[in-house]
């Protein structure tokens, strides 16, 4: 099978491989995610139970509190936290995880974005690589 | 990105270890944001002591271990309970622990114990136009739609970074050209008295945070003497449901008195008109239509002022709480003292109101606290709550959640928009 390869832009650096979990809906991550098993709890999120830890996590933007960065650093102190982010467009308050974690943790968390049609290629993807770097997200299954 | 002297040279480690991390991480957001400098902050909101595990924790104790400071006024945001009154909240003895470490951790890096989600009320206010770095989506959204000084939307932990050097990037909601409208609401089919209650505050909150997503938004038709604490409650329910920072409701927000300020001259990319059919609509989403019971009602999210609480004790009107019932009410410290001064906290113990200062109910594990049922008069709160307890409130107007206080059953009065 021919690879497909979406464009993106870096926002922060890094190249990761893993499953895709694809969120239609804008993500909170104060409440919405259980910061001790990065299981989306929001009931209005479409991935509902689902587990974001070591997956290419894919939703269009936040929403909600500003504690996003708080949730995020402590998926990464436990293990559980996604392997990137790939938004329709990033913000302050969803960067702080992964430029604290960088800094703190010395971990990786690189960050994305893509357009409406990457979103609709990412909805149906399995496993994709993300190379913030070269600005390509390479789908693998 | 342009960095001044003392940027470079904060960023070198001369005003020491903690400032270095701060600023190499702020710097680092600048660049990936693209923006063009730094610039000096008068203020920040801590939103850092809200504890979601131990990495905040550990990043703060960092911090001060290397001799962290910060360079300009701190509040700090309220945690998950009442630091004196924790026992009788039922909170766990090593939680509490937690949060003496993580009091001791913010405090030495030199913020106040304001403990308050709603800084404003507090003590807390910057002037119109000023920079400021404050967390929190209730206080930011607050500070820049009500207040009008500036602030991108500061997620916990960027806070520390940004007290700790005084200086954050130039970008987002601190230029003033990203703080253009660009969605139009409009209110239409809604009387004046219609703006009374300050619920229906929240349920355009909501509705405007639905409509906007991330974008920015205009409301036309608030009426201009609508309260602040009408207003406090459409920042904090707007920010719930959406990713807001800033909105401009056209009158009030100080610099958005006339459509053309609001969209600095431009046309609306979009105009959404909002009817009583849409709040209701979104009310159902909102809140829980059919609740088994209720045996819990909670208000204060963001904290009550002054002026709600002589609202809550009005309602009671002599009145006590049913004893099947609990009722708990959040404010700042510095009201609870106010209160004790003129007898109004007293009143509202003899009304069986627990009063309740620091903490925040959104963190309460309702659930397990074997409570089943839940009426709160806030629309972030309704939000929330399910997601945090698994249990879906209904929502109520403070005069709801007192009625059903005192019957010990659900009353709920019909809301213009029913």
């Amino acid at each position: 099978m021919a690879l497909t390869t979406i464009e993106c832009k870096g926002v922060v650096k890094g190249k990761v491989a893993g499953k895709v979990l694809f969120s239609r809906k804008p993500l909170s991550f104060i409440g919405g995610v259980d910061p001790e098993t990065g299981i989306i709890q929001d009931p209005l999120s479409d991935q509902y139970g689902q587990s974001m830890a070591d997956k290419i996590l894919v939703f269009p933007f936040g929403k909600g509190s500003s504690g996003a960065g708080l949730v995020l650093l402590e998926l990464a102190r436990v293990g559980k936290a996604p392997k990137a982010l790939v938004n329709l467009r990033t913000n302050t308050v969803l960067l702080t995880g992964p430029l604290v974690m960088r800094e703190f943790y010395k971990k990786e968390m690189p960050v994305v974005c893509v357009n409406e049609a990457g979103m609709e290629i990412l909805s149906q993807a399995g496993e994709a690589t993300v190379d913030s770097t070269a600005g390509e997200i390479t789908l693998t299954a | 990105m342009y960095l001044t002297d003392y940027d470079k040279s904060l960023l070198n480690g001369d005003f020491g270890e903690a400032a270095r991390i701060g600023m190499s991480i702020l710097t680092d957001l600048g660049e990936t944001m693209g923006a063009e400098k730094m610039i000096s902050i008068s203020m920040v909101h801590d939103d850092s002591a809200w504890y979601s595990g131990l990495a905040a924790l550990e990043f703060a104790e960092h911090l001060v271990d290397l001799g962290g400071k910060f360079c300009v006024p701190t509040s700090l945001n309220s945690c998950l309970m009442d630091l004196e009154k924790w026992q009788e909240q039922r909170f766990d003895p090593e939680l509490y622990i937690i949060h003496k470490r993580i009091e001791k951790a913010h405090t030495s890096l030199g913020a106040s114990a304001s403990w308050t989600c709603a800084p404003y009320f507090a003590g807390f206010v910057p002037r119109f136009g000023e920079q400021v770095a404050w967390a929190e989506s209730n206080a930011t959204n607050y500070v820049n739609s009500i207040i009008g000084a500036r602030t991108e939307r500061y997620a916990g932990l960027l806070d520390l970074c940004a007290g700790l050097t005084g200086r954050v990037p130039y970008q987002g909601l601190h230029c003033p050209e990203n703080r253009r409208a660009e969605v139009l609401i409009k209110l239409e089919g809604f009387k004046e008295d219609d703006f009374l209650d300050d619920a229906i505050y929240d349920m355009l909150g909501y509705v405007h945070g639905e409509i906007v997503g991330d974008r920015i938004g205009a409301m036309e038709g608030l009426p201009l003497h609508s309260k602040i604490d009408g207003l406090k409650r459409f920042s904090a329910t707007s920010a719930s449901s959406g990713g807001v920072g800033l909105f401009h409701l056209i009158g009030l927000t100080p610099e958005a008195q006339t459509l053309e300020m609001a969209f600095h001259g431009k046309k609306p990319k979009d105009v959404v008109i909002v009817t009583p059919e849409r709040l209701r609509e979104s009310e159902e989403r909102m809140s829980n239509s059919s609740p088994k019971e209720i045996n819990m009602v909670t208000v204060g999210c963001p904290h009550l002022s002054h002026a709600e609480c002589e609202s809550l004790l009005t309602a009671f009107a002599g009145r006590t709480v049913h004893s099947s019932m609990e009722f708990w009410a959040f404010t700042n410290r510095c009201n609870k003292q106010h209160m004790e001064k003129n007898g109004m906290y007293e009143a509202l113990r003899r009304c069986g109101v627990k009063i309740y200062t620091d903490g925040c109910p959104m963190s309460s594990p309702f659930d397990r606290w074997n409570f089943t049922g839940i009426m709160s008069n806030s629309g972030k709160f309704s939000t929330y709550c399910f997601s945090y307890s698994g249990i879906k409130p209904v929502y109520g107007s403070l005069e709801d959640c007192v009625e059903t206080a005192v019957a010990g059953t659900m009353q709920r009065s019909a809301k213009s928009w029913h």
